[in-house]
This record gives structure tokens, C-alpha cells and sequence, in this order.
């Protein structure tokens, strides 16, 4: 279900309030908790002065009373998903919303600056140079308000490697805030050829850490192209080596586009012969933001018309007992043979199904689209309706 | 009706264009068909002296002495290859050996 | 959208001019085309006008042929420096198996048998002279060798003779080695080579309860297998069907396997031997070789079939078990399997026989009934017909790290290195194939012999262009075949 994660969102109801962002987590009802310095509570309507303590107010609606606490805002209707346990980060003078963390979610990914060394041509995060020094401080902050039962978490960016020792710094915090998560970062790798972060990394001991790494060719001519910037295939297959060096498991990336399809099978032959000690591979389908987006007809092209290709990568890295993954393809754009390599991949933030769903019959195996796939879709997307033998097997 | 193909045949080969690394390796590898005797004469030639097994008839020889050049033509060429990666095999192979960090997949 | 800077063409990130050559080797695979390979076992099928203009750096950068020669690691240039990380990590790869040492093992319990196996390679005894069997002081020996092994994977196999016809000194040398495994902690398997004529429910019980499997003879149908193998007053083939049967219903379907041996009249029926092996119930043949060792060498069947012969029957048996493998059922060559492996393997075979240096002492050692410790199965059949090269030691005296330092081992290991061989060293075929320091010396009185007149060698490479021919031919399906079969190797 496609929901809002940032942008504009609150309005000030009360007559004072911060003038610099602050993160908090939410809360709905009162209680007596020792953190509601940490807390916002988000109310229908503000009616009961007497709740104090809390750092900040969140009302649905404006309600009669003029008396209001200080840093009391009118919530968005596209907040209206927000619950306990979620983290935000307001930012008053801008009147914005970042939901940093929802307790609910499986999708839930750490933004950590959005600044990058490589400037892929489908990027749906495109880089900005801003100064993000707080950032990670502010993350710091949220870590420390999540769920300690957390299950899964992601680092993103922009590049999270060029954080350097910050970087480490929040994996530790993950860590030990939230002992049970899974974390998966997402980097290009770059910054790991050299081998002290790698090792600072591997140092911390993370029970279950994961380092996603796009990696588009077995050429450097044409990874190169794709990420705008000549020398990343070298630096990018060194953190890689570096990483798995010191024990840190690593899953390589391939997106999918007019650009790369081709370069398939040589890509798995590639891995297959250089980086089999990867621990996954995906393959993954366009995601039309950003950059992607802009570029959408160089881009573009309907997943029927590389299924060969398709297969025979799945082959190569499946034979060679490398654990292998396609990404946010659906099933009905997919050959049946691939239908077991295909995962619900998309965040449930930006996932939707479309009216062929409704009545399909692997809609339940299926990942759906990207809210942002309206703008291109395939020509085979259809519903599969269940065989005799199939109802057969439900009714047993 | 053929006959035995009995003479040694001679040709000279310029050094400048053939390394005898070159034609001795050649030699070895057709060994079985032809013998080829190598003599140097100065510092740009060689004498080579073709002879050929027993039953061999005229056009087997000369059959044989063209697999003997074509041979030729891929040692000169292999010649040229190990000049320019034989350091690099080195530095590999150094490189291989030394690596007490191996990256393993767990 | 405004973008913070425009995209560069793909023209920006063309690779520099010039590129530099890694090492490779290259040579003819048929008529038409060449083949290149590099140390680590990656290959490139190329005409030889393009091996030339990619030695002479004319290679457009666009071609297929240069993408494919980069992807292979066979040019690098400064763009990817890592090539050198990634070939190196390659090359440890390859060669780690070898420091993991010996993890074949095999005992001659005895040298008494019940059949007159026309090429038997060692010299049999009829049955009833028991000077010809293993002592027990030379087995527990010969275990504390074994053991002593770095390998985690220990293999012990017991052959003869007939090694039933001397069942307590297996039963005593398996019992002894659990044991012995109790602290070793390794993994540990059994076989026994055997012609199954001696096989009871006593001696099925006890290798079930113990994890032994067995492995037994059969040269084709009826009529051949009884020709190779006869038995007097019986069919051997008969003998060995029943003792198959037998062994299966105690050990299950996987508990024996077979071994042919190729003679002169195997030649014409490569089809009827293959379809021998799927009739019952086998999942893979191996179609071996002529050999130059025992009786059949004396007898002079050596001279009486070429090469060339050779390779037709195994064309033939190979296309057979094509046919086999699309009509559903996975049915594998198994030298094309290890071939296949040391092409797709990043480590390339465990097959002692075909290892560069070869796998004598290092992969294999043989313990025999009268206590001499061979280098390998061939060793012994050599040193039947009265060389001795290939003797590394005596069960009186030797330990495994004495076998392993002797000055023997060292000058085989040293000649049998491919890379600085005759021929071999610029040969393309060279990850693929291996040395046979036996054949040699019992064809040319030399380890390596000079490959120019190698049988061993026109076979080795008649095999490879074959198999690398079908792998190339893109309308076929036996290359997808052929993947299949390491795919599904353990």
C-alpha cells in the first residue's frame, strides 16, 4: 500500500514551538513513561490540557481549544498511517515530516546522506551535495527510540561508505539498540577498496550484516558508463574483496535496463568464474524515479524481450550454487521457469497491485508493481487463472 | 605409383624473423611426422634439414614441411606473448601464493 | 527536473587505447579455429587471425571478441587493475587442493583371486596360496600412514585379487580405522573393487552396517564382458548381474558401481556397452582408455588398435550417451566429467590421474599384500611387469611424512609439472589435462616422454577437441548436457 514518507505535513497550532527539527517518537496515549521527553502523542483532537511532558503534539484535526502547548501541530491526512512506536523527524520552520522508522514495516531503511560518488543513469535516489553532518547524529537519536525487537533495518543513501567511521558508528548503535535486527546496507563499495573500513566493519561483529553492492558488467567499460564515473568498476570489485576478506557478507546487485540486458549472461559467467564466494546475487527490475525517470526511453524495455537473457544468467548462477534472486518483476512478465527465483522485493511503502490482480491466482506468490511503474508497463502483464489441477489441490 | 620421398630436403631460415627458441619448438611438436635438423650457420640464419619417415611420398613431404612452417608461424607468435607476460604469470602467481587472507565463501 | 550534470556518453568510458596481454596459451582445435586458454582454465574460441590481431593490439574495443577476451581475463588495461587480484585469487583457487595431500588410499589385501581376466594388470594367483595375503602388522601400518594425512577426506579402498577372498582383514582394517576416526574427526568412505562372486548376506550386513560401497568390472553385454573375463564352468557376466542384484538389495540402488576396461573387441560396440550400463540401472560409465600395463601389454594388445580407433569408440559411446541423456534420463560420461570439471571447477578435479604434477604419492598411495607402498594404482601394475620406479617405500619402515619428503617423490613431482614441460607448457589444453608418469614410463622408459609420440597425449588431446567442439556448437544441446553433469556432481 503506497504511502507518504516525507515532505510537507505539519502546520503549527500553538503559539510557540521549536525553530530547529528535533526527532521523536510517537506515541497515542498517555502513559507514565520516562520517555515522553522523546516522545510526540498523536491525538484526534487536542482537548485535555493536563498531558504534559511530552516533547511535541501531533492533532488530527484542530479542535475547539485555543490553549495549546508549545510545538502542537495540525497533522496531514497523509500521515494518518502513523501509530506507536514510529520515529519522526519534524522540522517546523520548513513545515516537513520525515518518518524515519515505522514499527510495523519490514521496509524500514536509514537514509544517511545524500551525497554519492557515482551518478548512476537509473538512479532513483539521485545525489545531492548537501551538508548532511547532522544526519547521522539525528539517526543516532532515532536508533535509540526504535523497537528493540526490530527484526530488519536498512542503510541507504546516496552512498553510505562516505561516511567512513560514522558509517561504523551507527552500525555499532544498530548493533546494540537493536540486537535482533538484520541490517542491510546498500553501497556501491567504492569506499571499502580501502581495506580499513572494511576492517573496521568486519571488527564490529554484527550477527547478521549484509552489504548490497550494484555491480552492472563483467566490463569496466560499460559498469562504468552506467554509474557515470570512470574507475568504479575497480574500486567497486576491490570492496568487494575486501569485504568477504573480513568475513562480511556481500550480495551483488544487477539492475536490469535497455543498457545492461545484454550483458546478462557474461555478467553471471563473470561472477561465476571471479566472485563465487558472494553470498547472493539479484537481479533486479527498473524502479521509474529519479533519474530512471528522466531517462525513462533510453531506459525503458518490457522484461519480455530479455527473458532469454534472463534464463540464462538464472542458469549460470543457479548451477554454480550461487543463492540467486530476481527482483521486482512480476511473475506474469516472467517465464514460468524463473516463477521460484522471483521475490516480493518492493517496499510495502511504494508496492500497489493493479486490476489484472485482483482475480489472479499467484497474486499471493507475486511482489506487484512500484506505485512509480505507471508511467511503463509491460505488454504481458495479465492474470493467471488457476488450472482444474491446481483448485484441485486447494479443495485437498 | 609414389615412391618413398627418401632425400633430406634443405631450407634457410632468417633469424631476424624466426627465433630458434621458435624453431626448436617447432621441431619437437612435428617430431613424429618430419625430423628436423637445426644448424646454425651465422647470426641471421639457420639451416633446417627436413627428412621424413619411411613411405612418405613427394607431396606428403611437402604436406609435412607446411604443417613444420604453420607450426613456425604459432611459436613465433607464442614467443612474442611469453616476452610480454611472462613477468605478469610472476606477479600472479607471487601474488597467489603469498596471500595468507584468503577470501572464502562461507 | 534540473540536473545537477548531464550524463557523459558512453564514448567517455571507452577503455584507453592500447591494452596489455595477460598470460594465455593458444593452439589449434580443429580446421577452422583456435582455441586460447589461460592458467586458470578459462577459454576462448577465436580464429587464428584473431589471435594475431589480438597479439598485435588491433582488437577494436567494440568486438565481441575483445569484450569476451576481457570478461575472460585474457587483456586487462588500467581501468581494471583488479584483473591481477581476481586472476590471482583464481590461481590459489586452483591449486589449493593439492596441500590438502593424500586422501586416496588403497589396501591390496590379497593377490589370490577366482577369475583369468585376460588384461588383468597384476599378476594373480589361483586361490588357495595364502602367502599372497596382507598382514594384519602391515594394514594397522598402513593405517597409521593413512591417517596421518592432512586431508579431511579419506577414501580407503581394498582391492586384489578378488580383496573377498580376504574379507577378516577388511573387517579388521575398517573396524580399526573408525576407531582410529574417533579422534581424526574426518570423513570417511569404503569401497571395495570387487568381482562380487564372493559376496553373502554376512559380508552385505557388515558393509551396510559400516558405510562401504562397493565398485565391480563390467565391460559391456554378455558376450564381450564373458570374452575379457572368463570363468571357467560359468558366465562372469551372469556372476557379476547376480552379485549386483545382491549387493543392491542390501546397500540400495547407489551401493555398487562399475568400471569398464576397454580391449580390441570393445572398439566396434561402444553403443551396446553404454546401453549395457543404463540397462542396469547405472547413472554414469567411464570410457577408459587403452591400457599398457599387465598381460595385455605382454600379449602386445597395445599395437593392436590405434588411437584413432580409440577415439572413435569413444565419439560413439559419447553421442550414445547424449541420446540417453535427452531422452530424460541424467546419465553421465565420467571423463567427460572430469574434464568438464577442471574447464568449470573453480578447484578444478580431484582425480588423481590427470593432475599437474601428477597426483602420484600426493593424491594416491598403495599399500601392497607383501608390504611395498606404491605411488598409485598404475605403479603397481608397472611394477608387476618389473619396474620399479614408482616404489615409495616399504609398511617395515615408512611413515606418511618420510613417503612425502623422499627424494623418489620429489624427482616425480618435479618432472610431472606441466607448466615446465616440453610441448605441454605452451599447449592450450594444458588446465585440462594432466600428467601419467606411468604411461610414460611404460611406454618410453621416461616420466614425461615426448608428447610428439605420446599416445597418452593423442588421446588426451583427440577427447578435448571433441568435447570443447560440442561445447561450441550453439546448436546443440550436448553443451547444456554437459553442464548438467557437474551441476548435479557433489
Amino acid at each position: 500500500m503506497p504511502l507518504t514518507l516525507s515532505g510537507p505535513g505539519i502546520r503549527r497550532l500553538s503559539a510557540s514551538g521549536s525553530d530547529v527539527p528535533f526527532v521523536v517518537r510517537v506515541a497515542t496515549r498517555n502513559n507514565d513513561n520516562a520517555r515522553r521527553a522523546d516522545e510526540v502523542l498523536l491525538v484526534d483532537d487536542y482537548t485535555a490540557p493536563s498531558l504534559e511532558g511530552y516533547r511535541a503534539v501531533l492533532v488530527r484535526a484542530p479542535g475547539k481549544s485555543r490553549a495549546y502547548p508549545p510545538d502542537t501541530y495540525l497533522l496531514d491526512a497523509r500521515y494518518s498511517y502513523l501509530t506507536d512506536g514510529d520515529v519522526l523527524r519534524l522540522d517546523p520552520p520548513r513545515r516537513s515530516i520525515n518518518v524515519l522508522y515505522r514499527r510495523s514495516s519490514r521496509s524500514n531503511a536509514l537514509l544517511v546522506t545524500e551525497r554519492c560518488d557515482n551518478y548512476c543513469i537509473m538512479c532513483s535516489q539521485p545525489p545531492k551535495d548537501a551538508d548532511d553532518a547532522g544526519v547521522v547524529d539525528e539517526l543516532l537519536q532515532a536508533i535509540s527510540l526504535m523497537d528493540p525487537g526490530t527484526e530488519e533495518i536498512g542503510i541507504t543513501g546516496g552512498e553510505p561508505s562516505l561516511l567512513g567511521s560514522r558509517l561504523i558508528e551507527l552500525v555499532k548503535a544498530l548493533k546494540q539498540s537493536l540486537p535482533s535486527a538484520a541490517v542491510h546496507i546498500l553501497t556501491n563499495g567504492r569506499g571499502f577498496a580501502r581495506s580499513e573500513l572494511a576492517a573496521a566493519l568486519g571488527a564490529l561483529g554484527h550477527p547478521d550484516l549484509m552489504l548490497g553492492v550494484p555491480l552492472y558488467s563483467a566490463l569496466p567499460e560499460d559498469h562504468d558508463y552506467v554509474v557515470q564515473s570512470k574507475g568504479a568498476y575497480d574500486e567497486t570489485i576491490r570492496g568487494v574483496l575486501n569485504l568477504k576478506r573480513h568475513r562480511l557478507r556481500v550480495e551483488l546487485r544487477f539492475v536490469i535496463h535497455r543498457n545492461t540486458y545484454a550483458g546478462l549472461p557474461m555478467f553471471a559467467e563473470f561472477v561465476r568464474r571471479n566472485l563465487l564466494f558472494v553470498d547472493h546475487v539479484a537481479l533486479m527490475g527498473l524502479e521509474l524515479m529519479g533519474f530512471a525517470r528522466a531517462n525513462l526511453e533510453q531506459l525503458w524495455i518490457d522484461p519480455v524481450e530479455y527473458a532469454d537473457e534472463l534464463r540464462a544468467a538464472i542458469d549460470v548462477l543457479d548451477g554454480a550454487g550461487v543463492p540467486c534472486s530476481i527482483y521486482n518483476h512480476q511473475l506474469c512478465t516472467l517465464p514460468i521457469e524463473l516463477h521460484g527465483f522471483a521475490r516480493r522485493s518492493i517496499s510495502d511503502w511504494k508496492n500497489e497491485y493493479v486490476a489484472e490482480c485482483d482475480e489472479c491466482a499467484k497474486r499471493e506468490a507475486c511482489g506487484g508493481f512500484f506505485v512509480s511503474s505507471k508511467l511503463r508497463r509491460s505488454r504481458s502483464i495479465r492474470r493467471y487463472v488457476a488450472s482444474v489441477g491446481e483448485e484441485e489441490a486447494e479443495r485437498g | 605409383m609414389s615412391s618413398s620421398f627418401h632425400d633430406a630436403v634443405e631450407a634457410v631460415v632468417d633469424l631476424r624473423v624466426y627465433r630458434l627458441a621458435a624453431l626448436k619448438k617447432a621441431a619437437y611438436r612435428v617430431a613424429a611426422r618430419t625430423t628436423v635438423v637445426i644448424t646454425v650457420r651465422d647470426e641471421q640464419h639457420a639451416v633446417l634439414c627436413f627428412r621424413f619417415p619411411h613411405g612418405v611420398d613427394a607431396d606428403g613431404a611437402r604436406e609435412r614441411m607446411r604443417r613444420f612452417y604453420e607450426e613456425l608461424l604459432d611459436q613465433e607468435l607464442r614467443e612474442q606473448v611469453a616476452e610480454e607476460t611472462s613477468s605478469l604469470r610472476l606477479l600472479i602467481l607471487a601474488q597467489a601464493f603469498s596471500n595468507t587472507d584468503l577470501v572464502r565463501r562461507d | 527536473m534540473a540536473l545537477a550534470r548531464p550524463f557523459a556518453h558512453r564514448s567517455a568510458y571507452a577503455p584507453p587505447p592500447g591494452y596489455r596481454l595477460l598470460p594465455f596459451r593458444f593452439g589449434q582445435l580443429d580446421h577452422a579455429r583456435y582455441l586460447a586458454t589461460n592458467d586458470v582454465g578459462e577459454m576462448v574460441v577465436l580464429s587464428r587471425a584473431d589471435v594475431r590481431a589480438f597479439v598485435e593490439r588491433r582488437l577494436d574495443p567494440s568486438s565481441s571478441i575483445y569484450r569476451e577476451l576481457k570478461a575472460k581475463h585474457f587483456l586487462f588495461d588500467d581501468d581494471a587493475r583488479v584483473a591481477l587480484d581476481l586472476l590471482a585469487i583464481k590461481a590459489r583457487t586452483r591449486a589449493e587442493p593439492i596441500a590438502r595431500l593424500t586422501a586416496l588410499h588403497i589396501f591390496v589385501v590379497t593377490l589370490r583371486c577366482d577369475h583369468a581376466c585376460h588384461y588383468c594388470q597384476v599378476s594373480r594367483q589361483n586361490e588357495d596360496r595364502a602367502s599372497f595375503d596382507m598382514s594384519w602388522a602391515h594394514a594397522e601400518r598402513a593405517l597409521q600412514i593413512a591417517f596421518s594425512s592432512p586431508n579431511t577426506d579419506l577414501k580407503l579402498e581394498f582391492q586384489g585379487g578378488e580383496p573377498l577372498l580376504n574379507f577378516s582383514l577388511i573387517r579388521r582394517i575398517v573396524d580399526r580405522s573408525l576407531e582410529l576416526n574417533a579422534a581424526a574427526g574426518k570423513n570417511l568412505t569404503f569401497v571395495i573393487a570387487s568381482n562380487l562372486s564372493r559376496v553373502t548376506d554376512e559380508v552385505l550386513a557388515y558393509c551396510r552396517d559400516h558405510g562401504i560401497a562397493f565398485s565391480t568390472s563390467l565391460d559391456g553385454p554378455q558376450d564381450l564382458h564373458d570374452q575379457n573375463r572368463p570363468l571357467p564352468g560359468r558366465s562372469s557376466h551372469a556372476v557379476t548381474m547376480a552379485g549386483i542384484a545382491h549387493v543392491r538389495r542390501s546397500l540400495g540402488q547407489d551401493g555398487v558401481s562399475a568400471l569398464m576396461t576397454t580391449t580390441e573387441a570393445s572398439l566396434s560396440r561402444a553403443e551396446e556397452i553404454v546401453d549395457e550400463y543404463v540397462r542396469c540401472g547405472f547413472d554414469s560409465i567411464f570410457l577408459r582408455s587403452l591400457s599398457p600395463y599387465g598381460f595385455a601389454a605382454k600379449k602386445g594388445l597395445l599395437r593392436s588398435y590405434s588411437v584413432e580407433d580409440w577415439l572413435a569408440f569413444y565419439r560413439r559411446g559419447f553421442e550414445r550417451i547424449l541420446e540417453v541423456n535427452r531422452g530424460g534420463r541424467v546419465f553421465r560420461e565420467e571423463f567427460a566429467t572430469v574434464l568438464l570439471q577442471k574447464m568449470y571447477d573453480p578447484q578444478g578435479t580431484g582425480y588423481v590421474d590427470l593432475q599437474s604434477p601428477s597426483g602420484m604419492g600426493i593424491g594416491a598411495l598403495v599399500y601392497n599384500y607383501d608390504g611395498r607402498i606404491y605411488a598409485s594404482d598404475e605403479a603397481r601394475m608397472l611394477a608387476a611387469m618389473g619396474d620399479d620406479t614408482f616404489v615409495l617405500g616399504s609398511l617395515e619402515d615408512a611413515t606418511f611424512r618420510s613417503i612425502m619428503v623422499s627424494d623418489q617423490l620429489a624427482d616425480v613431482l618435479d618432472t610431472t609439472l606441466l607448466e615446465s614441460a616440453p610441448m605441454c607448457s605452451d599447449c592450450p589444453f594444458l588446465p585440462f589435462c594432466g600428467a601419467d608418469p606411468a604411461f610414460h614410463q611404460a611406454t618410453s622408459r621416461d616420466l614425461l616422454g615426448h608428447k610428439a609420440f605420446s599416445a597418452f597425449c593423442e588421446k588426451q588431446m583427440g577427447v578435448l577437441r571433441y568435447l570443447i567442439g560440442l561445447l561450441h556448437e550453439s546448436a546443440s544441446d550436448a553443451g547444456t548436457i554437459m553442464r548438467g553433469w557437474i551441476r548435479s556432481c557433489p
